[in-house]
């Protein structure tokens, strides 16, 4: 049971990176490893603010804009030209990966390389019927389920959620209707940044960070995206579950140094036996007809 | 002296890697993350059999291709299924795959090159044998360089020789417009299959000269990093003809050279040396896709 | 026509009963998504034989050649492909153990080598190859494309090499192309480009060579080229043939085609003795084409209707409201001058000759036209330069007056273009309701047939019509309604609903149909 708990909860931070590289590839199917930057960078800004003494909701926002912020400067120094040019889209993954590398060796030239933490002294820890819960994870479970089901309501209920899902589905009849589809990848861009800014605090703040996490952080959420379905807003927050709940169970009976081997064979097993995932639908990713 | 030519043996040993995965990259047209997997099976591979078995060069690079050539079904196969994005993230399982292998295949109280303890884990191999050749050593700085040319020079050669055969033509063909070929009556899974494995067991020359080279070995080699960055050597340099990559390689070795001009601490350096690599690629996305001397560019 | 009319003659005289059956298919079957296409489906194909595949759009004709190319799985049934010396027969469905014979599989590559062959509409010649390139690749049985021997016996593979490029050069040559040995594909012309695509092909052993449209998009001379190399091939190389083809190119396939297959609800009805449509025509071109049956339901009376031809085939037909025709006002629609290209080559502006000079088209306030075009002509390519999808080369565009040919999509629907494009993929996983919240058109309260849908569970026309409801402004300014093949899912009932529908909009806008050419047979 515990290991279960520990699993989803863990599984939510993963599933909150999985949502913020959903909310820029289902609309623009721009494969945004840049992500893998702004989560990286956005605890060093968190940290920063900390260090000249403003309080924590303060540094949290200012980073979470800086995250947002980096998040529409590379969409508009980068996709969005290459997107103008229709770029394919092995384009927009290399260049994402360039960014990626530029931002982590930016923050890793003023920051340093070494790991930090958000963290002071010790977390608190509550105890219910032999579960052990830590501070970190309460912080992780309530940002996750609130971040999350906030975003399942937004694409339900409002307009600009609709907007979202139709922008994925038909970008060019979304257009014939009338709507700014480059403004929609604002939008788009911003929400990512915002999750990439709650998945990565979160992490930061239970286990610490460093300029390098950024990559593999975002390989899971990608990881998560294809079991849950890389058809849909929310499949991914299934994947990420299940994928936390498989790397703690891992953990647990074999050892921490399996865990790559079991999410990549995962990954494996999935793209050549079910690509379009769980909740996906049935659809061709070969591009032979 | 002695500093150029170790940086010549670094040219060779970049040019090799990145003319081989130009065979898939460019010529193929499949995005792989997973060479430098590769490359450090090969370097690995060398290693084990040259310290543990006290092979000589030739015999342990071959079985290191041969390696190599079998675990490159692991791109090839995908392949069928996969296009795209979907098809990167693919060898970004692999080269995962590879890297956790090689850094958790160890043991502590076994000794290296035992079953339980192949690779030593993060702690990786030190102490490989310099290459032995049919009983000669090149053991000085100039006729390690020599000898890494001349391997280098080889590989280049049966590159250049297979991109300009028919083959190499039916690659292009294939690259152009799979679908097309299929339909002339050509096995293009097969080809392709045959050109992962051609490059992937070249690439594992050029791990088994760097391991002899440097003579330590360690899991960094497998990392997603280096695998970026020998993509990114690929792409700055230019994909599918023959100068390209010699291009690319030229500039990865170049560009930390100048770097020295600034005289920074050694850590910055790096990090602004990698800073530029990054930046160099976004900017080749824009300005010129092709490369800086490449006739395709990455769709 | 320049072919010489007596080896045609014997060619359409030539009984082929008796000759040699190359290929054999039983019981065909094939269903996308419930929809049946293919329903048990018999066909038996001759040597020598050139069949013309006709059907009505959607009927399946597209989806049978790839069937019997390799590059679709039927869902039952048995093909046998009998052409060259080693027979081979697939029977579907196929169990999984067999996909694991690789020597036994059910892939374009395999057919192929079985004497099938084909061609695209869309040619899809290697780009980055020369044409010499592009013929000597596709020859079998090349020891240099062995690694190996491309390798280690280099001298073995340069001599097949020489034989083979000098053999490329011979059949370049006498496409006309000699001297273009080194151009590459997209460099020369597209009937120039066809040309190769079927040379290529017959240098890949192929004896039976399918052809998707092989006259598309094509001027005068490149018909005649082609029907000249078609002509030859079957003469000399004896080759069956199976052609598919637009209805408004059969005039010219008129004396190779020897037997006729018609494609009707997911059977073949076999039919030697049956005519090509006559249409009159003066030296093969059509004079007229007649307009589509539900024209009469949107045109008022006769005198308003004028008909223009166009450049390469195309029509196009006015009529007008005549309280609502306001010619003195700004018209809606401005075309001036306008080339746009697809990919190197200019498909929309180009004159009878394939010259580029401009299209130019304007249409008033409450003017209804309809392009008719063939397959080729470019009507998707105009659609999509309208709709801001597809860069123009040269020319103006204006809407209501302003200028748009550099705007997005977005900020003309705003100008006021409300248009729908021909696929109806609509969006999705959304709700029928949610697509009509999200549409600027459909304003108008009352219920929405199939509300709390989504779109992916409806059915062609039923997507059709919502797609149809949520473009069509209803109010407002007035707007230049683009319809591309609007009426391509609906039968006859459904087609009068939605002209109803369309007459039912303000009729102050105008309305531009942009359909497949059509002629009535009857």
């Amino acid at each position: 049971m515990q290991i279960l708990i520990n699993g989803l909860i863990s599984g939510s931070a993963i599933a909150l990176l999985a949502v913020a590289f959903q909310a820029v590839y289902l609309p623009t199917r721009v494969f945004f490893m840049g992500l893998a930057g702004i989560y990286a960078a956005t605890p060093f800004i968190a940290y920063s603010c900390q260090h000249h003494g403003l309080p924590w909701p303060l540094s949290i926002a200012a980073a979470a804009v800086a995250a947002i912020g980096l998040s529409w400067l590379f969409e508009w120094a980068n996709h969005a030209p290459l997107a103008r040019k229709k770029a394919g889209e092995g384009v927009h993954l290399v260049s994402s990966l360039g960014l990626y590398i530029a931002t982590v060796q930016i923050v890793a030239m003023i920051w340093g390389n070494d790991p930090k933490t958000l963290r002071i002294g010790l977390d608190y820890v509550s105890r219910f019927d032999g579960l052990v819960i830590t501070g970190a994870q309460w912080i992780t479970f309530t940002v996750g389920a609130v971040a999350l089901s906030g975003f399942a309501f937004f694409l339900r209920r409002s307009n600009l959620g609709l907007r979202l899902r139709a922008m994925a589905d038909n970008p060019v009849q979304f257009a014939l209707f009338g709507y700014n589809v480059n403004a929609h990848r604002y939008l788009a861009f911003g929400l990512c940044g915002a999750f990439a800014a709650a998945a990565s605090l979160v992490t930061a703040y239970d286990i610490g960070f460093d300029p390098h996490g950024g990559l593999h952080a975002v390989l899971l959420a990608v990881v998560a995206v294809i079991v849950g379905g890389q058809g849909s807003f929310l499949g991914p927050v299934l994947g990420g579950m299940i994928l936390g709940i498989l790397r703690t169970q891992v953990v647990w009976h074999f050892s921490a140094r399996w865990q790559e081997a079991a999410t990549f064979g995962l990954l494996a097993v999935f793209l050549m036996l079910r690509p379009q995932g769980i909740l996906g639908r049935e659809t061709r990713l070969e591009a032979s007809k | 002296m002695n500093y150029l030519l170790h940086l010549l043996v670094y040219f060779d040993i970049y040019v090799i890697v990145a003319l081989s995965l130009n065979l898939i990259v460019g010529y193929c047209g499949m995005l792989t993350l997973a060479h430098a997997g590769y490359y450090a099976i090969g370097g690995y591979t060398y290693a084990l059999l040259a310290l543990n078995l006290g092979w000589g060069f030739v015999p342990a690079v071959a079985v290191a291709m041969l390696v190599c050539a079998v675990l490159s079904l692991a791109v090839a196969l995908p392949s069928w299924r996969l296009r795209g994005d979907f098809f990167v993230l693919g060898t970004l399982a692999v080269q995962a795959l590879i890297f956790s292998a090689i850094y958790n295949w160890s043991s502590p109280d076994t000794p290296l090159g035992s079953w339980k303890n192949l690779t030593n884990g993060p702690f990786g191999i030190t102490g490989i044998p310099r290459p032995s050749i049919f009983g000669w050593t090149p053991a000085s700085p100039l006729s390690f360089t020599l000898f890494a040319t001349v391997v280098a020079g080889s590989c280049g050669f049966v590159l250049w020789r297979l991109q300009r055969s028919p083959w190499g033509r039916l690659l292009l063909a294939i690259r152009d417009d799979e679908l097309a070929a299929r339909g002339l009556g050509k096995n293009t899974r097969f080809i392709k299959i045959q050109a992962v494995a051609i490059a992937s067991s070249i690439v594992a020359v050029a791990g088994a000269l760097y391991a002899s080279h440097v003579r330590y070995l360690d899991p960094s080699s497998a990392s997603l990093d280096e695998g970026i960055l020998v993509l990114s050597m690929v792409i700055v340099g230019g994909l599918g003809n023959f100068k390209g990559p010699i291009v690319g390689a030229f500039v990865l070795i170049a560009l930390p050279e100048l770097l020295r001009f600034l005289s920074l601490p050694d850590t910055q350096a790096a990090n602004l040396r990698l800073l530029i690599y990054g930046l160099l690629l976004v900017l080749m996305m824009h300005f010129r896709p092709n490369g800086i001397a490449g006739a395709y560019r990455v769709q | 026509m320049t072919i010489a009319a007596q080896p045609m003659l014997e060619i359409s005289a030539r009984s082929t009963v008796g000759s040699r059956v190359v290929l054999r298919a039983q019981g065909l079957r094939k269903a996308f998504g419930g929809q049946r296409v293919l329903d048990d489906l018999d066909l038996i194909l001759h040597e020598g034989e050139v069949v013309l595949l006709r059907g009505e759009n959607g009927s399946g004709k597209t989806t049978l050649l790839n069937i019997l190319t390799g590059n679709l799985e039927p869902d039952t049934g048995t093909i046998e492909y009998l052409a060259d010396s080693t027979p081979r027969s697939y029977s579907f469905p196929r169990r999984w153990w067999q996909e694991l014979n690789p020597f036994d599989h059910f892939t374009p590559e395999f057919v192929a080598r079985e004497g099938i062959g084909r061609t695209w509409q869309d040619v899809r010649l290697f780009g980055s190859q020369s044409l010499r390139d592009n013929i000597a690749v596709a020859k079998p049985g090349h020891s240099g494309e062995n690694p190996l021997v491309a390798l280690l016996a280099p001298a073995r593979a340069n001599s097949r090499e020489g034989a083979f490029n000098s053999q490329a050069d011979a059949m370049l040559a006498r496409l006309g192309l000699a001297g273009r040995e080194q151009s590459s594909g997209d460099m020369v012309s597209l009937g120039q480009s066809k040309r190769v695509a079927i040379a290529r092909a017959v240098v890949a052993g192929a004896k039976i060579l399918f052809l998707d449209e092989p006259l598309a998009g094509l001027d005068r001379k490149g018909i005649t080229d082609v029907l000249t190399l078609l002509e030859s091939l079957v003469r000399e190389a004896k080759l069956t043939l199976v052609i598919v083809e637009h209805v408004f190119n059969f005039v010219h396939l008129h004396h190779l085609v020897n037997v006729h297959w018609m494609l009707e609800s997911g059977r073949l009805e076999k039919n030697h003795a049956e005519p090509i449509p006559q249409i009159d025509s003066i030296d093969g071109i059509p004079v007229t084409i007649a307009a589509p049956s539900w024209f009469s339901q949107l045109a008022g009376s006769p005198e308003h209707v004028t008909s223009e031809r166009l450049p390469r085939g195309a029509t196009l037909t006015r009529t007008r409201r005549p309280d609502h025709w306001k010619p003195e006002a700004k018209p809606v629609l401005e075309i001036k001058g306008l080339i746009v290209n697809r990919g190197a080559r200019s498909v929309i502006g180009l004159d009878e000759h394939g010259d580029p000079n401009g299209f130019d088209l304007t249409l008033h306030q409450g003017e209804i036209a309809i392009l008719q075009a063939p397959n080729g002509w470019g009507k998707s390519t105009l659609f999509d330069a309208l709709c801001g999808n597809a860069p123009i080369k040269r020319g103006t565009i204006a809407i209501n007056g302003s200028t748009v040919e550099s705007t997005p999509p977005w900020i003309r629907a705003q100008t006021g273009l409300a248009a729908s494009p021909s696929a109806a993929k609509l969006f999705p996983s959304l709700k029928v309701s949610e697509v009509s919240r999200l549409s600027p058109h459909s304003s108008s309260t009352g219920s929405i047939p199939f509300a709390s849908r989504t779109i992916s569970s409806l059915s062609g026309g039923e997507k059709q019509r919502t797609l149809l409801r949520m473009a069509l402004p209803d109010s407002g300014m007035p707007q230049l309604v683009l319809l591309d093949e609007p009426f391509a899912m609906l039968d006859d009932i459904a087609t009068r609903q939605a002209v109803e529908a369309i007459i039912g909009t303000q009729p102050h806008h105008a309305i531009l149909f942009l359909i497949p050419a059509n002629h009535s047979f009857s």
